[in-house]
């Protein structure tokens, strides 16, 4: 399907530019946004992968890598690319939303908690934080992950397992009360 | 906990709670040991309340900002259409060889052709210039 968009693409047909973008933005601007953690810089991102899609089209050889695991690699390169351009977020922003979620975290979905895990994943280790966002949010196998990453299974198991750990240290460590406590259920 | 996450043990450090996310070929063998160890049971909770917290992170899609962006981005590329010569690839302009060419012939027509460009006059520069156009594109 993709594929067959991608070559009507390359003939310079908007319509299946049209189906491309409309099929593909949705995860690309997800993705982007939790690896960024900042939705303008999300909406470049999004919009720079279509037009590299748009520009591959005309070369686009089927026998290579799978059309959406291109897609989501240039995705998280230009993601690293902006990062890498920021200062580190640190543990500070984390601790001080966190006092703020004190006795709330019962209530997970309170208004903060999309800022406190922003910032979290910000903090993780870049490789771990692209393996978590792509395994966990997007649901994609680890095989999937380790092809996007260009990086083996195994290693994408032990980035995922380090991820969760250290989200975990750093919950305690910043003082998030109740999270490691038993659920009530 | 041990450290590898290939063991089944770790299944539940390396996707957290929900046995959908975990590998098919290990979801009986890791059901049975959370029905059989403590630990494991500890553990399970201990990773529930961690995929709560990451399932706080909700991203709903806006359509509103779908339809933005998916504009935006189509109108940048209607843009660059304009601007570049990629609308002319089905026609069969090779960029580069197409360059190429109108360079050599235009330098051969410089030298065949010296009188009307020497004279100057701007029916024959013209001819000129289409004739290697016309060889270019084809």
């Amino acid at each position: 399907m993709d594929v067959d968009l991608l070559r009507l693409v390359a003939r310079g047909d908007p319509a299946a530019l049209r189906a491309l973008v409309s099929r593909h933005l949705p995860r690309v601007l997800r993705m982007a946004e939790r690896l960024t953690g900042n939705p303008s810089d999300a909406e470049e991102i999004a919009q720079e992968t279509m037009i590299r899609l748009w520009r591959v089209a005309r070369t686009w050889k089927p026998e290579g890598a799978r059309f959406d695991t291109w897609l989501y690699r240039v995705t998280v390169n230009l993601c690293i690319d902006r990062q890498r351009k920021r200062p580190m977020e640190s543990l500070d922003g984390v601790a001080e939303m966190a006092s703020s979620e004190k006795g709330a975290f019962a209530a997970v979905h309170g208004g903060q908690m999309n800022t406190l895990v922003r910032q979290l994943l910000e903090c993780l280790p870049e490789k771990q934080r692209i393996a978590l966002v792509l395994s966990y949010y997007e649901e994609l196998t680890s095989r999937e992950v380790a092809e996007i990453m260009e990086t083996t299974p195994g290693a994408v198991l032990g980035l995922l397992f380090r991820g969760r750990q250290a989200l975990k240290g750093m919950l305690t460590a910043a003082g998030v009360e109740g999270w490691d406590s038993e659920p009530e259920t | 906990m041990n450290q590898k996450p290939e063991d089944d043990a770790d299944i539940l450090g390396v996707f957290g709670a929900d046995p959908k996310r975990w590998p098919p070929d290990r979801r009986a063998a890791t059901e049975q040991r959370l029905r059989d160890d403590l630990r494991a049971r500890r553990a399970w909770a201990e990773a529930a309340r961690l995929d709560a917290v990451l399932d706080g992170y909700g991203l709903a899609d806006d359509p509103a900002r779908l339809a933005a962006v998916g504009e935006a981005i189509l109108a940048e590329i209607a843009g660059m259409e304009d601007a570049d010569d990629w609308a002319l690839g089905p026609i069969g302009w090779p960029q580069g060889l197409g360059v190429a060419s109108a360079v050599g012939l235009l330098t051969a027509a410089l030298l065949v052709f010296g009188l009307p460009m020497a004279t100057g006059t701007e029916a024959g520069l013209h001819d000129m210039l289409a004739s290697t156009l016309w060889l270019g594109t084809y």
